[in-house]
């Protein structure tokens, strides 16, 4: 990775480069070049106490987001343009993975000290597929998130999302209730309960 | 099974130690030690089981702020206390001695147990266990809802929980202000009294306000533990926060087809809830979200030669949660 392709990638990451700036790094980088980058981001973010700052670094999933979505409507319409989908497919899916071993890089040091880390430490339903039990090491990340590489997985992905959202929301009402009606630690919990929505 | 810990990696001083060493060697106001401090949060979960009071409060979570009315009466012994939504749906909370009661006037049912009310209620009780976690000491005097109020830090003594301020009516020993701080001292959630009444608590503000209510029976929540088709025996925490100790619950499957199993432990201020349920899902992604001071995690495990989805809710940092989640252990 030269210099001035730093300089593009660290922009990218910022959400400051062009959808033409965007598509011409994701060409001409290789996924080993965007998780050894990710990498050194990380250990300096973490020497500087920025990891949280990292972490929350939307930017990144709404460039893969935005490229997918503006790609995936024209293959989904017409399968005869298979051949051309894979002149851009495979960076964008290198840089899919590479996006989410990022996040999940950011998390692997932040909870080193955890026997079975795997959380997004946002608000926000992570994209990643983490191994079940398995270890939040770099390469086994890469090979697990390729899953997003489908359309159909895609979707499925996002009705998961959803019904995960869903019942991660009924939990949260069943544990506030039998906080405010069981257990007696009053005022606070029932209020709570009104989430004002 | 062994203890996981978690390292502190930052040795920075936290803004609410400042606040608190400033506010020490600053103020004019008496200076309490720090066993006045507990002696003033232990009365003010008495207080608030004993004292007839009503008022308005407000809870701000986030960028979002609801509104309450709450009356409380002691009547031949028994608390009576009505608390009134004044946001979103209408409800009300009432409860006639033992009993709790959810008044609707249709919609989505909330459901809840038998139990007691007050603030802070638990606290009395396990107070020994929560001085072992948190020590109390006094930031000065304050005015809050037009009445004199003593203001206490209650700071954790571990990363696991959260540090809480309170302001307490120096005549009632009441909770008129509480503040949930994040672990770095950023204000999660306030409750606040904007007008708070001694006594002249009547029958009418303890009556129910909407018409054609319709009531739920709060003992009509399924117990998960009586419903639950997972053995009890197979499943551990081989670790969890010190002071947190089980507590009763009654909480609703997300599918009660499929097995599942619910535990409630609680530390006296602050309380978790560990979910497993059975699953079938082949997406299984971690997710998780924040809430307040609520944090909401789940992941999948096996078990068994089954897949299981690990949910942890609670009024705790989100790693704490995370923690916990990855102790779920499973003995077959």
């Amino acid at each position: 990775m030269n210099e001035q392709q730093q300089e593009t990638l660290s922009a990218l990451f910022d959400g400051e480069t062009s959808e033409f700036e965007t598509r011409r790094l994701l060409d001409e980088l290789s996924d080993d070049d965007l998780e050894r980058w990710h990498q050194y981001q990380v250990i300096s973010d973490a020497s500087q106490n920025k990891l949280e700052n990292t972490t929350f670094n939307f930017s990144v999933v709404d460039a893969v987001a935005a490229a997918i979505a503006d790609e995936a409507t024209p293959v989904a319409d017409n399968a005869s343009t298979a051949p051309v989908k894979q002149s851009w497919f495979k960076p964008l899916v290198g840089f899919a993975a590479a996006a989410s071993v990022a996040f999940v890089a950011v998390l692997g040091i932040q909870d080193s000290q955890m026997v079975n880390p795997g959380f997004v430490a946002d608000g926000n339903v992570s994209v990643s597929q983490l191994p079940i039990n398995g270890d939040l090491g770099l390469s086994t990340v890469s090979g697990t998130t390729a899953v997003i590489s489908l359309d159909g997985d895609i979707r499925a992905i996002d009705a998961q999302k959803a019904q995960d959202a869903k019942r991660l929301e009924h939990y949260l009402q069943q544990h506030t209730q039998n906080a405010a009606f069981n257990n007696g630690r009053g005022l606070m919990p029932m209020a709570r309960m009104n989430t004002g929505e | 099974m062994h203890c996981l810990g978690i390292k502190s990696v930052s040795m920075r001083i936290k803004p609410w130690v400042l606040l608190a060493w400033f506010a020490s060697v600053s103020s004019a106001a008496p200076s309490w030690a720090g066993e006045q401090a507990q002696q003033l949060i232990e009365k003010m979960s008495v207080s608030a089981r004993t004292q007839d009071f009503k008022g308005y409060f407000t809870f701000e979570r986030g960028r979002q702020s609801t509104s309450y009315f709450v009356a409380h009466k002691v009547k031949d012994d028994k608390q009576h206390q009505r608390i009134v939504f004044m946001d979103g749906q209408p409800m009300e909370i009432i409860k006639d001695g033992h009993s709790f009661q959810c008044l609707h006037p249709g919609g989505k049912n909330i459901e809840a147990a038998h139990g007691h009310l007050g603030s802070l209620g638990n606290l009395n009780k396990s107070k020994a266990k929560l001085w072992a976690y948190y020590t109390a000491e006094t930031l000065g005097e304050q005015r809050v809802a037009g009445r004199e109020t003593t203001k206490i830090l209650l700071k954790p003594q571990d990363q696991h929980r959260y540090p809480f301020v309170f302001n307490v009516d120096n005549v009632s020993g009441l909770m008129v202000k509480m503040v949930v701080l994040d672990t770095h001292g950023a204000p999660m959630e306030r409750f606040h009294f904007v007008n708070l009444e001694l006594g002249n608590v009547s029958e009418k503000d303890l009556a129910p306000g909407i018409k054609d209510y319709r009531v739920v029976e709060h003992g009509a929540a399924v117990d998960v533990h009586d419903s639950a088709r997972v053995d009890t025996d197979h499943w551990q925490l081989a670790w969890l926060p010190g002071g947190f100790e089980q507590e009763t619950t009654a909480m609703k499957p997300w599918n009660a087809a499929l097995e599942n199993k619910a535990f409630m432990y609680s530390d006296g201020l602050s309380a978790f809830s560990v979910f497993i349920e059975e699953s079938s899902s082949e997406n299984q992604a971690s997710i998780s979200k924040q809430l307040g001071s609520t944090a909401a995690i789940s992941h999948y495990m096996q078990a068994d030669g089954k897949v299981y989805l690990i949910t942890v809710v609670g009024e705790i940092p989100v790693m704490t949660a995370k923690q916990i989640a990855s102790a779920v252990r499973y003995t077959p």
